[in-house]
This record gives structure tokens, C-alpha cells and sequence, in this order.
């Protein structure tokens, strides 16, 4: 029996010695930031990250949160019959408040976004790679940055200005004021002018990625933001003529044919691929109606009645951008219904609509040519080469070329035709805030609630809660 | 509802009267007998023991210092029948004045109660311990032993969250603590730890309500549950005991005869009450035309449609129908002095009371215990099982009350119709119920061996191991048949997850007596691990629906496959030192070390200490010298305890800044990219929790009543909580120990034996417990948390739904301008009006939302009859919640009367011009759902959740057929629900376990009623 007995005490010394319950975690499923930023391969998966920011599945910044969150409350849009959302509802009607979450969620976005660009930007560097192509990644990321702060800049105003990871949780950290419009718009003129020196093109397995010629046009957008029309004038040209091999596709609809994506017009696009595990462009279904067999669309997005009839005769822009008919895949039967947004509907996958591949262009020629021609009429007025580029994209869309017209003419010209050719592409809010035009424009299509501070978007009532140091904009 | 609890509170106590009046008869005297009743051991004098003159109706009970008298008509010599809560019944017999009895203290059982890591007799209890009573055990027929909490004990919240068969429960004990946390008990199995994740048994691929994981063990199998309440009793389990801890003890065998027995039931299961939605098409026509003539737009029935329309489909009464239940158990028991051994083996069924849902238990159990020596044993406890469940789908039951009347179930060529042709894609869910695949099949081991040496008297040495043992396999098929299934040509999934826990337990226990001074003590260390590995994949676009999920590569188009891993361990340090002095002052200390991996590198280790004392009053010498309590009360003791436990349910990994990954599409193809999703925090640590109760153990009578009352104050602080910080970080909240919640509450038990005899008895237990919960802080700027429509706010009680207060409707000649409204331009006559609460003008998210109601009950009770009349039994069982609401979202759904998907019938009495309603507002083509206090309903329910009765066969018959015992019965099950709640039934939780977002019913499975028949024979 002592012999049990001490069997049994060695045993229990031994477990309580060989303890092998570790408490250290080490997970096997996912990696911690400790173990990543090492290789080059790590580098580039960091600035993917970076990039899936731009359009990742759900309702992200170019993948219908814009729409419903920008251009839904401009003069072109109204939410559709299946955009329910009591936000979003008050968001069209220019109701909303400072707690409206489509508000607070393109804030959330793009700070995300920034922080995805910081730690990559901060990290990069310390990679043993190539040193080119550690080089060309950390100007990707910039680009990105940039294209992020702009968008703050512009919905609401000067915002903090945060360039590094955070490292602690504490308040000293994460708490931090706004810097000022003017110190926003240098970061972002700083970031773009490294991004120039990315490469004309790619090869074919990395097409997609930012350009030099998509820093330039967008540091062309940026000057024409803040009215330097000289520099802006002087990036577009650059683009114009740079050695990017950018021109206007002769037909319009080919710009949204995903056949042609990242073609000769598309200087900066979120990609998008049908069947690839929610990488669709769910603009294809939000601008779709509903009840015809074979083809769910969301119909959540509407065009006013006053854009659909902007258009004169012959404008091959108008059937590309919208349509008022289908016929059900599955029935044959022909179906009519009030104008809807074409430009993203992908036949090819109904009637899945929200797996469109048909890329959003952030960037296109057009819309470089256009910028060109108003920089040029505002620094010199209305000179040739401003009508040459201007008439370039009348030209393409079938409607007469203008010559001969004052410098306020021209403006208008200018300010008309960019509605009519970026219809549903996220530029028409920025264009009446930037012209100056918001209040008159929206108070047209009887959205009478618009009043002067919606020049500027709220701070989301959130952030200010979380972080005292914020200040909220004039009126809200 | 309040009123009727009350008079049931007040009926029972005045039958309880009549019945103690009966004892009161003075006989003829023809003996007088005095006597002293003393503890066998101890030699000290027992109050409150019964004595009865075997034969009579005569008894009475000892006083303060054991002392009892009779005058009676009866003669020496007769037989005294000597009774008392822990001790041996004893028989003796009386031939003259002046006997000194001794009781000897019962061996076993009935009065004693697991506690962590040991028994204790109940009267030696410092903490608040509350068990299960083994009738309830054996009488409810329920697919996992947790559903037997429901009513069964004071403190106990248990919420049958859906119908679904096998689907989980939720649970609180004393209100929840946490707010993001895990707020589920610890169950400990013969000793095996398990906090029950639900997602331990789910890979991940079906749809539907979560399948319980404790639904693998068998409820026939347990012999006792207790529940520990207190932080005296749960700091034992140090970081998992602040929710409380479940004590599951299976069936042991007994010395003595060999026992085979066979308990058996079946029976039928059907619906509660079904949802009152539009079923004739015509009305649902009009409705239709309706909303979209108030948007200005054509008919879209003709007149002669609208004539030609007949009949219309009742989508409910297609789906639901009566389904079976049964359940068959064989046992095998016994044992001699060396070995006792308990075999057995169970077949449990439930069918769902929708169309081919179903649940399926098949297990066995071992458990078996051996006498090595006088100073060494060993034993194990072993089940191993194998479930099956087939879900209705997530989305059935709303699809259900949702689909138009008009859209028939099959079309005219007999094939089932695909989908709603109406703008709200729904499709066929009988066909769904018929012809997808989505079943979660599960094995589950769980056993543990041990050892245990007596090294020196007193002194015992315990090792033991464990393992549970988890592998799950779902399988999900949608055919091409089906709308979900069409576009896509079938889709097919499969997905495995094994989980594998480990355990290890070393203690050391030490009980001596010193006299009147007794200690026992245990001393422990052990750790436990755990590790999950999970599979998924799937596959679409098949060329036939023949293969189902069999054969994934035939699809045309592949999902991206899954994996994952993750696990957790846990070291720990145990220690109880139990003193008590004469059975009358009780001193209990314990405390846990717990060292978890889940913690931040700076916080691995928590330590959990309590304390406890009771003082047995009824024991004191001055206590028998207060006239009248000395007569009547047999037992009185005060408990005191306080401590802090812990709660570490917050998942793996969670203080780790980890990176996730997604892909985007680079050169068309997509490219993989890493990026964080958190930011570190080195400093995570446990959520405390400080508890402190007293509690009053009475005993009237000779304990025919007893009577349990704590009160408690729980306060928990550095709250695992995903704060919001600011998004400027990049991230939108981290996971950190802020805020403080407080739960305090009282609870009150009582249990008579109303009647006692031979040949009729009546015993009732009844239980009540308040709980109120409020949330005092949310840490630095946060006051309040909305996840809609629930909101989290300091001051406020967790479960709390925060919207729009209604104001009736607009009517004509209302002037629109001035009335504040949400949006101006699509508001008429006919819509809701809102409470505008800031006095804006307008009704606004930001100023006009409020809390509307509240999920949490103000009061949870049980009350419970057991009655015998010679050869039989019945019992009833009710169960009642008042004061708790629940924000019916199937109505709201069902009230948009948008004419794209099916409405209430309340759509009849909607507002029209011709006939205004001031309540049921009008069609409206595109309305958005707006949480309001009009689908906030009060969802206090009273039920009957068992009936039983029972006939056992007599001796003189079943020893015919050498059957040791027979016993036929009839049971009901949720006979009747009083209840002023709309939906289907107010025992529901959309959201399962969740703690914010509880209280919320949207297409949940709804429960049954059920009638059986069952028997119970044993060799």
C-alpha cells in the first residue's frame, strides 16, 4: 500500500512540475504586428491593405458609400424605394443632424483608411527590399493619403491631421485637435508631389495601382479646389501631355464596359471583379430597379428628373448614364420604368447586380480635360487651347463643339458640362460646393431644407463626445 | 398579471394555515411522555427534529434545547417516529417517561449540496447555494438540462431564446454583469469546467438559431444541480465564477441491489398561437392598391382583379404542424462495498414543430467508482454522444408572416412557386423547409478519471484528469429549386470544428473535529486548456441536386475555403478554509489565483479571495427561552458573505494588436492584404466583480416551512467593455476594462409540506427574485451606447430600448407645418405622430428619442405543487416573469403596410380617409421602419410549464410480474400562457445571449406546447 502512496505523490508532483498550460498567447490563425513588416512580401501585402480600403465589401468610401452619403443629398440624386434607412432619408432631404450615421460612417472610412496608409508609411522604411520598389509603395500609399485627406478637407473642413500609428490608448494619444484647412491642403500637396514620381504604367499583374500620371491629375483637382488655377492648369497640362498615353474613348458608354477597365481614360479607378468573393461594384444593383425576373437590382438609388432632362438631342451620354427599360432574362418580357442609373449595371452577371465588375473611376481623362479648360479660363480667360480641350469631350459625346464664348459663359459651360458627363460618379457635391452654387442648385430639385452651413458636413456629434478637443463646424 | 401572482402568493399561504391548524387536537390523556432528542455524536440537544407517534396524527417538535413533551390517549408501549433534516429517520420504542434520543447524522444526499471542489451539509452552508429539485429534474422533458432552471430555483433567469429543437438557451443568474462580455454561468460536470459557448458546436455554415452545445449531455442523466449564487460559494472558481456557477452531478451507482430500469416518454408538440396577418388576398389587395394610390400612383389591382381574388393562402398553418417527442433511457445501476457503477443509454427525439426541423440525441454514460484499498479509490465518469439537429433556416419564420396571401405555395403545374413576385425578395419557405440542407451534427465527449488517496487520516490527496472532446460537422445544401438556390444553381457548404479541452485538478482536503471545533479545508492546484481548429468551404453553381453538399468540386464556381485556430489557457491556485464552532457560528474563507492566457501581458494573473460567516441562532442557548419562537421556529440562521470573483469571457487574442486580412483587386486578380484591426493593450485585465449578500435560513414547524431570503449587491467594475475611441485612430473601438455595472436584487424562497402522510401529502416550493441592474458608468465620455433599438446609458438598466415615443396619428385638418415630424415632404394625414421631446419642431434622431421600455423583468418566480393520494402523483409547475417588454419587431415589420409584403390584420382597421384610425396608421408605398414605443410590448407572461400525473402500479400487482416499480403518467407541457404580449411567445431573444441587444423577437422559431405520455419501470 506505501507503494501506492508514493506512486500517487510522485504523480502529483510531476503534473504540478511539468505545468504545460502556457499563458503567453500565441496565435496560430492570425498574425500580430510584431511578427508582419519584415519582408518585402509583407510590405506589399500592407499597401493591398491599404488599397482595399478604397472600395472593400459592404458599403465602403467608392463602393456606394459616397453615393449614399454625398451624392444623395446633391441635386442629382434621391434615395430609391429600397434605400429605407431613416438616415439616409434624412440625409436626402438635407434633415439630417449631427449624429446622422451616413456622417459619422465617411468620417470613420477614411480615418481608417489614413491609418492603414500611416502604419505602412511608417513601417515601409525599415523593410531590407528592393529599395525601387519600397520607393514606388510608399508613394502608393501617399497617394492614398492624400486622396483621403482631400475628401476630409473638403466635406468638413480642417480636420486632425494625423500622419503615424497610434501607439497607446491613452487620451494624450488619441485625443487631438483640428489642424487647419490650409495645413490639410499642404499635407496633401506634399504626399501627391512624392506620388508624381510613381511609374507612367504598369505591367499587366500589377494594373491598378496609382500612377504618376493619378498623382498629377489629382494634384490638379486639389489646386483647382483651392482655386490656384495657374498650378492647376500646369498638372493638367502635364497629364495632357505626359507620357501616360491618356485619351477620351471615342464611344462613352465604353468608359463603364468592364471590358475596358483600366483603359486609355482611366487614370485612377477602384477595381472591381464579378464572382471574386464581394468584390462587385454594388452600385450595379443600388441603381437597378426591382421586380423584373432575373435581375435583382437594389433600386435604392434615384436620378432627379431635373438631371435625366438636362440633356439635349443627341447626347449619346444620356442612354449610357441611364435607363428607363429591361427585359428579364428569364422571361423575356420587356419591362419600362422610371429613369435609373446605368453606368455600373453589369449584364453579365444577373441576376446577381451587385457583383457588377465594371470599375468606378475616380480619375478619368475627361474629367482632366475639363479641369484644364476652367483653370485656363479662370487664370487667362476663355483661350483656345481652353475650347480645344473643352470640345474634346462635347465632340466624344456627340453634341456640338462652343467657341466664341465669354469667360462667364465659358464658366458655365464648363460647370454644365461637367454635370452632364460625371453623372453618378461622386463629383457633382463637390462641384456645387466648390463653385459656390449648393444652396440655389438643391433648393431646384426642392430640397428647400439647404441652407448655408451645409457648405461643410458636421463633425459627428461622436468624435466630439469621445474627443473634447474637437470643435464643430458654423451652424450645426 | 401582477394581481394574479399575488393571490397565488395568498392562496397558498392560507391553505397552509388550514393545514397546520389541523395539529392541534388535545386527546384524552392516558400517557405523558417527555423526552430530549440529541445529536448521536456530539451529545448536544437538536431543536426542531419531529417526533410522531407512529400510527397517529399526533407529532410535535423539539424546542430550543431538544426538548419535547406528549400527552396523549395512546399507551406504553408505543413507537416514536423521530425525524430531522440531515439525519437518519429513526424508530424507537417509547415504554416510559424521561427517553434521551440520539439522531445519527445522515450519511447522504438529500441534505447535502455540491460545492465547488467538495459537499457540504446544506445547514452547514455559509453561502448562497439553491439545488434543483430532483423531481423537476426527472418531470421536464427538455432537450438540454439547462431549460430545468427555468422556475426551478429564486435567482435564476433562463430564456428559451427559440423553439428550434436543440437550440440554446440564455441564462443570468442574479442579473447581468457584463455588458460586452460573456454572461452566461460556468457549468461545472462531474467536476469539468465549461463555460458554454455555443459556437464550440458550430462551424459556422448554417443558418438559424445557435444548436446549444450542453444539448449533447443528457438531461436524464443527472441526479442533482446545484447552483451557487453568492461570491462565497463562486470564488472558488475565481475568474469564471461572477456569473455564477451551474453544478451538474450525474447518477453514481449505490451500494446495495443491482437496478435495470427503462424510463420512456412520447408525446405531441404543437404550436402556442400563430400571428393574426392578412390571409384573404383580397384584403391584402386593397392594401396593396391603397399604398400606392397614397404615393400617387396607379392601382395595381383592376376592379376586376379585385373581384376575381378568392381565398388566399395562410402561409403559418402550411408550415406549422403537431410534431413528436420521445425520449427512452436504460439504466443499469448497482454496486457492492468495493465498486458502484451506474451504465447508461439514451435515445432522445424531438421533432420541430416546423416542417423536417428536428433534433436527435443519441448517448451513453459510464460512470464508476472503486475501492482500491481502505485508503484508496478511483473512479471515472464518462458520456459520450451524438446529436443531430435539422434547422429551419434564419429567415423562415419571418418569410412566413411576410409573404403575401395571394402567392400560392405551388404553382398551377404543382411545383412549388420560387418567390414573392412583390418588390420584397422572399421566397418560398415550405419549399425551403422541404428541400434545404442545414444540419449541425455534433459528437461530444466529456469524462473524467481521478484518484484519490487518503494519506493520513483526515487528510486525502485527489488528482484527476478530464477531457471534452467536441467535433462538429455542418452541412448546408440550398438547391436550384429554391429562390435562394436559383440564380446561383446550388450551393453547397460543409464545415468541421473540433474542440478539445483538457483538464487537470490536484487537491488536497483536510477534516477534523476538535470537540465543538471543526475545520475542513482543501487546497488545490489546475489547469485547463483549450484549443479549437475550425474548416469551411464551399462551392456553388451545380449541375444537379442529387449530390447536395457531397460533392463540392462538381461546382462551377468555388468559395474561397476557411480555417482557422485559436485556444486559451489556464492556471490556477485554489484554497477553501471552512471553521465553524458547535453547529453554531460558521467562519468559511476562500480564494483562487487564476493566470489566464486571454489577458494582456501586463494583467495575466487575478486573485479572487471571499468571506462568509453564519451564525445558527436556533442553536443558541437564549434562543430556546424566547417563548413562542422556541415552539415554532426550528431553524434559524443568519449568512453573511462578500468577495470578488471574476469574469474572463471576452474571447481569444482580444489584448493582441492583430492583423487581418482582405483582398483587393490588383492586375484583376486578387491580391491578399494585412492590416491591423486593433490596438494593443498590454494592460487588459479581469472584470471584477464585488459581491456582497446576507442571507436568513428559516425553518417553522419542525421545518414543514422553510423559508430562504438573500438580499445582494453586486457591483461590477473595470467592465470588459469595446469602448468607442475616436476614429481618428483608424479604429472604432477597444477592448478595455472601463465602466461599472451593479446588479442588487432579493430573493426569497419558501417550501411547505403541506400536508404529510401516507396517503395523501402536498408539498409546494414557491420562489421570487428581484433583480434591478444600472449602469453607472461607461468610462471618459461615453454616456450611452445605441445599437439599435436598444441603447446601453449610464443610470440606466441594461436591455433598454430607446426610440420614438408615438402620439397617435396625423389627421386631417392637422396642420403639417407645425406639427413636428420626421420628414416633412412624404408626411400626410395618417401617419405617425412623435412625441417631439426636445420641443424642436421637428422629430429628429439626435433630440427626440428616448427609452421606451425595458427588457429585464422586475420580478422572475417559480411556483411548484407536488400532491400523492395513495398510487398517485400529480404535480403543476408554473413559471412567470412580470414586468419585462419585449420590442416585438415581427409587428413592426408586419405593420409597414407598404403592399410589397404581407401586414397584421390590424391592416383592416388601418387609417383610411373615410374611417381615421388614431392608432394604426395608413399604407404607405415606401415607409421606413421607426423604432417606437408602439412595438414595445409588455411581455409579463404566467405558464403552466408542466402538469403531470403520475399512477404507480400497487406492490401486490408488479410483484407478480417481478418489476421492483411501475409508474404511468400524463404530462403537460406550456398548457397555458397567460399573457398580454402579441407575438408568439414572450420566452424569446432574437439575439440568443447577447446582453444589449437582448429582448428583441423577429422571426424567432416560436416555442410549443406539448402532451405526453410516459413510464418508468425498474428490476
Amino acid at each position: 500500500m506505501k507503494k501506492a502512496a508514493y506512486t500517487f505523490l510522485t504523480i502529483s508532483l510531476l503534473t504540478f512540475a511539468s505545468s504545460c498550460v502556457k499563458l503567453v498567447e500565441d496565435p496560430e490563425a492570425f498574425l500580430t504586428t510584431q511578427q508582419f513588416y519584415k519582408t518585402q512580401a509583407d510590405a506589399i501585402a500592407a499597401v493591398n491593405g491599404v488599397y482595399y480600403t478604397l472600395n472593400g465589401s459592404g458599403q465602403t468610401l467608392y463602393n456606394s458609400l459616397f453615393q449614399i452619403g454625398i451624392d444623395i443629398a446633391s441635386d442629382e440624386a434621391n434615395p430609391g424605394p429600397r434605400a429605407r434607412n431613416a438616415d439616409v432619408r434624412a440625409f436626402a432631404v438635407l434633415s439630417h443632424s449631427t449624429t446622422n450615421d451616413r456622417v459619422s460612417e465617411i468620417w470613420r472610412q477614411l480615418y481608417a483608411g489614413i491609418a492603414r496608409t500611416n502604419i505602412a508609411i511608417d513601417k515601409i522604411p525599415a523593410i531590407a527590399m528592393e529599395e525601387a520598389l519600397k520607393t514606388r509603395l510608399i508613394n502608393e500609399t501617399k497617394f492614398i493619403r492624400a486622396l483621403y485627406y482631400f475628401n476630409l478637407v473638403r466635406l468638413y473642413g480642417g480636420v486632425p491631421l494625423i500622419l503615424h500609428e497610434p501607439t497607446s490608448l491613452g487620451n494624450e494619444a488619441v485625443q487631438v485637435s483640428r489642424n487647419s484647412a490650409e495645413e490639410v491642403y499642404q499635407q496633401i500637396i506634399t504626399d501627391l508631389k512624392d506620388a508624381e514620381g510613381l511609374p507612367a504604367t504598369y505591367s499587366s499583374t500589377d494594373v491598378g495601382r496609382v500612377t504618376g500620371g493619378a498623382a498629377k491629375a489629382l494634384l490638379a483637382r486639389v489646386y483647382l479646389t483651392k482655386k490656384d488655377w495657374n498650378n492647376a492648369a500646369s498638372k493638367a497640362l502635364e497629364v495632357i501631355n505626359g507620357p501616360y498615353g491618356y485619351d477620351l474613348f471615342s464611344n462613352y458608354a465604353d468608359v463603364f464596359n468592364k471590358a475596358n477597365n483600366n483603359g486609355k481614360e482611366h487614370i485612377f479607378s477602384a477595381q472591381f471583379k464579378s464572382n471574386s468573393n464581394g468584390h462587385g461594384n454594388s452600385l450595379g444593383s443600388r441603381g437597378t430597379p426591382t421586380g423584373i425576373p432575373g435581375i435583382d437590382g437594389g433600386d435604392a438609388d434615384i436620378p432627379t428628373t431635373l438631371i435625366y432632362n438636362q440633356y439635349r438631342a443627341g447626347d449619346t451620354r444620356k442612354a449610357a448614364t441611364f435607363f428607363t427599360s429591361l427585359v428579364s432574362p428569364t422571361t423575356g418580357t420587356a419591362y419600362t420604368f422610371t429613369p435609373h442609373y446605368k453606368k455600373y449595371y453589369d449584364p453579365s452577371v444577373n441576376p446577381s447586380t451587385g457583383e457588377s465588375g465594371v470599375n468606378f473611376p475616380i480619375i478619368r481623362f475627361a474629367d482632366v480635360l475639363l479641369e484644364y479648360a476652367e483653370a485656363v479660363n479662370e487664370a487667362s480667360g476663355p483661350t483656345t487651347d481652353a475650347f480645344a480641350a473643352f470640345n474634346r469631350v462635347r465632340t466624344r459625346a456627340g453634341i456640338p463643339t462652343l467657341n466664341s464664348l465669354s469667360q462667364s459663359q465659358f464658366r458655365d459651360s464648363i460647370y454644365q458640362e461637367r454635370r452632364l458627363e460625371f453623372v453618378y460618379e461622386h463629383q457633382r457635391w463637390f462641384d456645387l460646393v466648390r463653385t459656390g452654387t449648393l444652396i440655389q442648385n438643391l433648393h431646384a430639385v426642392g430640397k428647400t431644407n439647404a441652407q448655408q452651413k451645409h457648405y461643410l458636413y458636421p463633425i459627428p456629434q461622436r468624435e466630439i463626445d469621445l474627443n473634447p478637443k474637437l470643435t464643430q463646424n458654423p451652424g450645426w | 398579471m401582477k394581481t394574479k401572482v399575488l393571490l397565488a402568493a395568498v392562496l397558498v399561504t392560507l391553505l397552509q394555515a388550514a393545514s397546520f391548524a389541523q395539529q392541534k387536537t388535545e386527546p384524552i390523556i392516558n400517557s405523558l411522555l417527555k423526552g430530549q432528542v440529541i445529536e448521536g455524536s456530539t451529545k448536544l440537544p437538536l431543536s426542531g427534529a419531529v417526533v410522531a407517534i407512529k400510527g397517529t396524527t399526533h407529532q410535535v417538535v423539539t424546542s430550543g434545547d431538544g426538548v419535547f413533551s406528549f400527552k396523549t390517549g395512546q399507551k406504553f408501549p408505543y413507537i416514536l417516529v423521530i425525524s430531522f433534516v440531515g439525519y437518519e429517520t429513526l424508530e424507537i420504542t417509547a415504554s416510559q417517561t424521561d427517553i434521551v434520543i440520539p439522531l445519527k447524522e445522515a450519511v447522504k444526499e438529500l441534505d447535502e449540496v455540491v460545492v465547488g471542489y467538495g459537499k457540504q451539509k446544506k445547514r452547514d452552508l455559509t453561502g448562497s447555494v439553491s439545488s434543483v429539485s430532483s423531481g423537476l429534474i426527472k418531470q421536464n422533458p427538455v432537450s438540454s438540462f439547462d431549460r430545468i432552471l427555468q422556475g426551478a430555483v429564486a435567482g435564476v433567469q433562463v430564456i428559451q431564446t427559440s423553439g428550434q429543437p436543440g437550440s440554446a438557451v440564455s441564462i443570468r443568474i442574479r442579473g447581468g454583469n457584463s455588458i460586452t462580455g460573456g454572461n452566461e454561468p460556468l457549468y461545472v460536470i462531474d467536476g469539468f469546467p465549461v463555460y458554454n459557448d455555443n459556437n464550440d458546436a458550430n462551424a459556422g455554415v448554417t443558418s438559424g438559431p445557435s444548436i446549444n452545445a450542453l444539448a449533447n449531455l443528457n438531461p436524464s442523466d443527472i441526479e442533482s444541480i446545484d447552483i451557487l449564487k453568492d461570491a462565497s460559494s463562486t470564488a472558488i472558481y475565481g475568474s469564471r465564477g461572477a456569473n455564477g456557477v451551474v453544478l451538474i452531478t450525474t447518477k453514481k451507482g449505490k451500494t446495495g441491489q443491482n437496478i435495470v430500469s427503462y424510463e420512456a416518454y412520447y408525446g405531441q408538440q404543437e404550436i402556442i398561437k400563430t400571428i393574426p396577418v392578412l390571409t384573404s388576398s383580397r384584403d391584402w389587395a386593397l392594401l396593396k392598391n391603397d399604398a400606392l394610390i397614397n404615393a400617387g400612383k396607379p392601382a395595381f389591382y383592376s376592379q376586376a382583379q379585385l373581384d376575381a381574388l378568392t381565398g388566399g393562402t395562410d402561409w403559418q398553418a402550411a408550415a406549422f404542424s403537431k410534431a413528436p417527442i420521445q425520449n427512452h433511457q436504460l439504466t443499469f445501476s448497482g454496486g457492492d462495498e468495493k465498486t458502484r457503477y451506474a451504465i447508461a443509454l439514451n435515445y432522445f427525439k424531438q421533432d420541430g414543430i416546423l416542417h423536417n426541423s428536428s433534433f436527435e440525441r443519441y448517448s451513453a454514460r459510464v460512470n464508476l467508482d472503486r475501492n482500491i484499498s481502505a485508503s484508496f479509490k478511483f473512479g471515472t465518469s464518462f458520456t459520450v454522444s451524438k446529436t443531430k439537429a435539422k434547422e429551419a433556416n434564419s429567415g423562415i419564420v419571418s418569410t412566413l408572416l411576410l409573404l403575401p396571401p395571394t402567392v400560392s405555395i405551388r404553382d398551377s403545374a404543382g411545383k412549388y412557386t420560387l418567390q414573392s413576385p412583390f418588390e420584397v425578395a422572399l421566397g418560398n419557405p415550405i419549399a425551403s423547409l422541404e428541400q434545404e440542407i442545414n444540419n449541425t451534427n455534433t459528437h461530444r465527449l466529456l469524462g473524467n478519471i481521478y484518484g484519490e488517496y487518503t494519506l493520513l487520516k483526515d487528510l486525502v490527496a485527489k488528482i484527476s484528469f478530464g477531457a471534452d472532446i467536441i467535433n462538429n460537422k455542418q452541412n448546408r445544401y440550398i438547391p436550384s429549386t429554391l429562390y435562394e438556390g436559383y440564380a446561383i444553381s446550388g450551393s453547397a457548404a460543409v464545415g468541421t470544428k473540433n474542440v478539445n479541452t483538457w483538464l487537470n485538478e490536484n487537491t488536497l482536503s483536510y477534516a477534523k473535529r476538535f470537540g465543538e471545533h471543526s475545520i475542513n479545508t482543501v487546497v488545490g492546484y489546475t489547469q485547463q486548456a483549450y484549443k479549437s481548429e475550425n474548416v469551411t468551404a464551399s462551392a456553388r453553381g451545380f449541375v444537379s441536386d442529387l449530390l447536395t453538399f457531397n460533392n463540392l468540386s462538381s461546382g462551377s464556381q468555388l468559395v474561397s475555403p476557411s480555417s482557422s485556430a485559436s485556444d486559451w489557457g489556464l492556471n490556477s491556485f485554489l484554497a477553501r478554509f471552512n471553521y465553524s464552532y458547535a453547529q453554531k457560528y460558521y467562519i468559511t474563507l476562500t480564494g483562487r489565483a487564476d493566470g489566464s492566457s486571454r489577458f494582456g501581458d501586463n494583467n495575466k494573473w487575478g486573485y479572487f479571495p471571499s468571506a462568509a460567516f453564519a451564525w445558527n441562532i436556533s442553536r443558541e442557548k437564549f434562543f430556546a427561552n424566547i417563548p413562542f419562537l422556541d415552539k415554532n421556529v426550528s431553524n434559524l440562521k443568519l449568512r453573511l458573505s462578500g468577495g470578488i470573483t471574476g469574469n474572463q469571457e471576452i474571447g481569444q487574442y482580444q489584448s493582441l494588436a492583430t492583423l487581418s486580412n482582405s483582398a483587393y483587386i490588383i492586375g484583376n486578380q486578387l491580391a491578399t492584404g494585412f492590416y491591423p484591426n486593433r490596438i494593443a493593450n498590454p494592460n487588459l485585465g479581469w472584470e471584477k466583480t464585488t459581491q456582497y449578500d446576507a442571507g436568513l435560513d428559516i425553518g417553522l414547524f419542525g421545518n414543514l416551512v422553510s423559508v430562504v431570503v438573500d438580499g445582494y449587491y453586486k457591483k461590477t467594475s473595470d467592465l470588459l467593455l469595446t469602448v468607442p475611441i475616436p476614429y481618428t485612430t483608424g479604429f472604432s473601438t477597444a477592448l478595455q476594462n472601463y465602466g461599472t455595472v451593479e446588479n442588487k436584487g432579493l430573493e426569497i424562497s419558501l417550501t411547505t409540506r403541506n400536508i404529510g402522510g401516507k396517503n395523501l401529502s402536498w408539498n409546494t416550493s414557491f420562489n421570487i427574485a428581484f433583480n434591478r441592474n444600472k449602469i453607472l458608468s461607461l468610462g471618459d465620455g461615453v454616456s450611452y451606447l445605441i445599437s439599435d433599438p436598444a441603447i446601453v446609458q449610464v443610470g440606466q438598466a441594461l436591455g433598454s430600448f430607446y426610440g420614438y415615443k408615438t402620439l397617435g396619428l396625423i389627421q386631417t385638418g392637422d396642420d403639417v407645418i407645425k406639427i413636428p415630424v420626421i420628414d416633412a415632404a412624404s408626411t400626410k394625414p395618417g401617419d405617425r405622430r412623435y412625441v417631439d421631446i426636445n420641443g424642436d419642431g421637428v422629430i429628429s434622431q439626435a433630440g427626440d428619442r428616448t427609452i421606451i421600455g425595458q427588457a429585464q423583468p422586475k420580478f422572475i418566480a417559480g411556483f411548484i405543487n407536488n400532491f400523492t393520494w395513495q398510487n398517485f402523483d400529480a404535480s403543476i409547475q408554473l413559471y412567470g416573469t412580470y414586468g419585462n417588454q419585449i420590442f416585438n419587431q415581427n409587428r413592426q415589420q408586419l405593420e409597414l403596410f407598404s403592399g410589397q409584403q404581407n401586414a397584421s390584420t390590424s391592416a383592416l382597421e388601418r387609417w383610411i380617409l373615410n374611417n381615421p384610425s388614431n392608432s394604426v396608421q395608413r399604407a404607405k408605398e415606401d415607409p421606413a421602419p421607426v423604432t417606437t414605443s408602439r412595438y414595445v410590448e409588455d411581455a409579463s407572461y404566467l405558464r403552466a410549464k408542466n402538469v403531470t400525473i403520475g399512477y404507480t402500479l400497487p406492490k401486490f400487482i408488479t410483484k407478480i410480474a417481478r418489476i421492483k416499480q411501475l409508474r404511468l403518467y400524463l404530462a403537460a407541457n406550456n398548457l397555458f400562457t397567460i399573457t398580454p404580449y402579441s407575438g408568439y411567445d414572450p420566452d424569446v431573444s432574437r439575439n440568443e445571449q447577447a446582453t444589449i441587444t437582448q429582448g428583441i423577437d423577429y422571426g424567432a422559431y416560436p416555442n410549443a406546447k406539448s402532451f405526453l405520455f410516459g413510464l418508468n419501470v425498474s428490476f
